[in-house]
């Protein structure tokens, strides 16, 4: 189950949406953070919030979480399509969720989709070790907790 | 947007662990129940489901009630929809970054 999945269509070459989500400095500009390193596959790349530079309403709201900690432990990068990383969605949560984003052309721009997976801790991992404890009735009980997820319209997005 | 999100960071920890989840899908199913019940159905001593249902309780995902000598445990389905409206915000979230990315790059 895909949790969250967004798209968007912008008006830019591949490789410049690319550079902008896989260059750790790039992707702090926009997304509103600052990075210790570069996004490599296997590393865990420290940083913390710093408000966005793209966006002055944004960057106020950001403004009181400056310096929160946040760190990605990257999982994929295949240009120019695909990168991919695990986070915690909030400060303090035990929780690790995947983000991924994927690029494709589209018309004379790009299609950039992401999606988080893992909320309500329903990733392989946990439903794994899950399974083993609960005498196969995990996948009832799964359906059960992905009805209540899925109460709200835009949940199901 | 990020404030509701670390509001909501005990829900994730506490769904976090597979025994507590484990925990809110049975009380789920079944109604309410006692913590020596939902021991007896799991390979877990009574303590340490009962020190589960505290955090689950501390999250907001659980409530107890006495019943005579007994404590009964049942899901709190306001809790467990408030998850639903996490993912939503998740949503909202990343709406609103890749509106930055486009400017960003078509800038």
């Amino acid at each position: 189950m895909v949790d969250v999945e967004r798209s968007i269509v912008v008006r830019a070459t591949q490789e410049r949406v690319w550079a902008a989500i896989v260059d750790s400095r790039e992707f702090g500009a926009w997304f509103g953070a600052e990075f210790d390193g570069p996004f490599e596959v296997g590393r865990t790349t420290t940083g913390r919030i710093v408000p966005t530079t793209v966006d002055a309403e944004v960057a106020a709201a950001q403004e009181p979480h400056r310096g929160s900690p946040i760190t990605a432990e990257v999982i994929a990068i295949e240009p120019p399509t695909r990168f991919a990383f695990r986070w915690q969605p909030a400060p303090g949560s035990d929780v690790l969720t995947t983000v991924e984003f994927r690029l494709a052309t589209e018309g004379d721009g790009v299609r950039v989709t992401i999606t988080e997976d893992g909320f309500g801790a329903l990733s392989e991992d946990v439903r794994d070790q899950t399974r083993e404890s609960n005498d196969g009735g995990w996948e009832a009980q799964t359906r059960l907790l992905s009805a209540y997820l899925e109460r709200t319209p835009l949940g199901r997005a | 947007m990020i404030a509701t999100l670390d509001a909501a960071a005990p829900v994730f920890a506490a769904l976090g662990d597979p025994t507590r989840l484990g925990l809110v899908l049975a009380l789920g199913e079944t109604g309410p129940r006692t913590a020596a019940r939902l021991a007896a159905e799991r390979p877990v001593t009574r303590q340490a489901v009962e020190k589960h249902l505290a955090v689950l309780d501390a999250a907001g995902l659980v409530q107890s009630e006495r019943r005579g000598r007994e404590r009964l445990w049942r899901v709190d389905p306001v809790a467990l929809a408030s998850a639903g409206e996490l993912l939503q915000q998740a949503s909202a979230r990343w709406d609103a970054a890749l509106g930055r990315l486009r400017i960003h790059v078509e800038g």
